[in-house]
């Protein structure tokens, strides 16, 4: 038979364990709005029993742990989710801004090559008006300095983009070294007995934030965890990271470093992702698709004005600077080459009156000269182009907000604090604290009695 | 589908009320392309809730609209030529028209998106599912190689 002192330890573990409990749910209850919190339950377990001749008697319960509730794929699908939400976000708004530069204004390289046309169209049905002449010159410099304008402003969205690169870099560098750090406290915590749940719920939650920047793998390693990119770089190992770094590349944009290792073209999502993707292949597709709708106008009206005769009978001469051989930087660099309106080459024999070189002249705007397309519909086909890219990733975009969205809720129904149920858990630890303590009571009941039997039969 | 109040006759588009049946054909395109929209959203509540039933409902529901819309338009070709002139809708009716239909498209591209990723997710699952015996490929999504380049050989499994 036990003792009343092993019937007290019993009934003490039964209070320990219910205050512990409570505490979990003081604590649950506390971090309720808590961002990323995951609700805790306690682990309880039966004390191991002693055997006492025939009988096995148990010996309370132990509070064995206090665990976290996690579900490591939805974590993963999330983290997965975010590193395509923060690819998207910035490309659209990468997107988004560029196309500002090709939509339908009066101040778009489209209206600009229409009154480009149009004027020499005008100045063909009298040639020899210096005030129509002066107007296709107007118009040409109009034209280019439209073609100036966009090019340089994809150039700066292309500037800005790189800072942005830079400036990502530095906040996974950041973020990289605050999980090593929790890394190795969650390492000392769980070495020490605890199960660290509060510090997992905070790495989870950098993780998070990292993965919005940068593709991330973790692989967990014993009681810490290794974060590599998608491709193998080692951003976290243990206690240690890894510092990126960026360095600008023979072009002038920054490259991305690992070590002594150039990772940029390996980095596919996440904010980074997104930036690269518009910095290195949307803007200067556009700026080569510009490039060409120059060269290709200039050449060719250069071409028809080099071959006929301005209003003093001289061979003409080119209407635009010739652009780069290569077509390379064409858009930015498009400028008029002359500014006497009477150099203008509308006529195809030299008399003041011919205007047949200005109706070849104007019937390039009908001709495929760029790429196999008239100007138009060239230009067209860029604007269409941007139009779908920015459609398609906004679609990308919604389609991300909502899984990400339907994720995290489920992600709540399984971590999140619901007050309900740990309203109910109160109680019952409440209870259970009472129990045990009415156990304790009568248990000081019965010492009291045997105590006062001793002394009456002494 | 008929229209309400309206004789399709071969020479409608001579009728006096020519502007009245555009407008008309106008007021059930939007009312269609507004079902359609409908009909998407409750695709995608259905498929973000992997609600089988109501992915069921919801797609029938769409086939269905789709199908009277391109009555619709049949119905106004039939009595035009040049349906956008000569149904007598004015740039603002137009205008609401294109809006209706870009609104219907991107849903479409929504739609989609949240595809693409469910069969990612399907496959992931699968792959986890499928246990250590099995030669695991990578989820189909952006960095899936296209079937064709996964190497899947011999009586390996091949999960994908």
């Amino acid at each position: 038979m036990s003792s009343l002192n092993a019937s007290l330890a019993t009934a003490v573990s039964g209070l320990e364990a219910a205050q512990g409990a409570l505490e979990a749910t003081t604590n649950n209850v506390a971090n309720a709005n808590t961002p990323g919190y995951s609700r805790e339950v306690p682990v309880l377990e039966t004390s191991d029993p002693v055997v006492v001749g025939s009988l096995t008697l148990g010996t309370g319960v132990t509070l064995e742990s206090i665990e976290s509730i996690r579900d490591p794929i939805l974590e993963s699908q999330i983290q997965q989710e975010t590193e395509t939400q923060g690819q998207l976000n910035s490309l659209v708004s990468a997107l988004q801004q560029t196309q500002t530069n090709f939509s339908n204004t009066t101040e778009d390289i489209g209206t600009a090559i229409s009154s480009f046309f149009s004027s020499i169209n005008q100045m063909a049905t009298s040639p020899s008006d210096l005030s129509l002449r002066q107007a296709v010159l107007t118009a040409a410099d109009n034209l280019a300095s439209t073609f100036n304008t966009t090019a340089n402003n994809l150039t700066q969205q292309d500037t800005n983009l790189d800072d942005g690169v830079v400036q990502t870099v530095g906040q996974i560098n950041q973020l990289t070294t605050q999980i090593a750090q929790l890394n190795g406290q969650i390492s000392q915590a769980e070495n020490a007995g605890s199960s660290g749940g509060t510090l997992i719920d905070q790495r989870t939650q950098l993780i998070d934030q990292l993965s919005s920047l940068v593709d991330v793998s973790v692989i967990p390693t014993g009681n810490t965890l290794t974060l590599t990119t998608a491709a193998g770089t080692a951003l976290v190992s243990g206690q240690q990271s890894f510092q990126l770094s960026t360095q600008p590349n023979s072009s002038g944009v920054e490259d991305i470093y690992a070590g002594s290792t150039d990772i940029t073209s390996t980095i596919v999502s996440g904010q980074l992702g997104g930036l690269l993707q518009a910095r290195d292949q949307e803007i200067p597709s556009l700026e080569n698709q510009l490039d060409t709708l120059a060269s290709g106008l200039a050449n060719s009206v250069n071409s028809i004005q080099t071959s006929g005769y301005d209003l003093n009978g001289n061979p003409g001469t080119d209407l635009f600077s010739p652009p780069p051989a290569s077509g390379s930087g064409a858009a930015a660099s498009l400028s008029v080459a002359i500014t006497d309106p009477s150099l203008i080459a509308a006529s195809s024999d030299g008399t003041s009156g011919n205007n047949a070189n200005a109706d070849a002249m104007y019937a390039l705007s009908n001709q495929a000269i760029v790429d196999g397309q008239t100007p138009s519909d060239y230009y067209s086909g860029i604007v269409f182009n941007v139009g779908n890219a920015v459609s398609n990733a906004t679609a990308q975009q919604s389609a991300s907000n909502l899984v990400l969205q339907q994720l995290n809720d489920q992600r709540a129904s399984v971590s999140g604090v619901s007050l309900n149920e740990e309203a109910a858990n109160m109680i019952q630890y409440q209870q259970a604290y009472a129990a045990s303590a009415q156990v304790i009571t009568a248990i000081n009941d019965m010492m009291y009695d045997v105590i006062n039997m001793t002394t009456l039969t002494t | 589908m008929r229209l309400p109040g309206h004789s399709l006759d071969e020479d409608g588009a001579k009728n006096p009320d020519a502007a009245d049946f555009g407008h008309t054909l106008y007021e059930l395109q939007i009312a269609q392309m507004t079902r359609i929209g409908n009909a998407y959203r409750a695709l995608e509540s259905a498929l973000l809730g992997r609600n089988l039933e109501s992915l069921e409902q919801a797609n029938a529901e769409l086939v269905r609209c789709q199908a009277e819309l391109r009555n619709i338009g049949y119905e106004n070709s039939r009595r035009t030529d040049s349906p956008d002139d000569a149904a007598g809708l004015s740039s603002e009716e137009l205008e609401q028209l294109r809006e209706a239909q870009m609104r219907i498209l991107q849903l479409g591209r929504v739609q989609a998106a949240l595809l693409a990723r469910a069969q990612g997710s399907l496959a992931m699952l699968a792959n986890i599912l499928g246990g250590s015996e099995v030669i695991y490929g990578p989820p189909a999504g952006k960095r899936a190689l296209p079937s064709t380049q996964v190497p899947c050989t011999g009586e390996r499994r091949c999960r994908v």
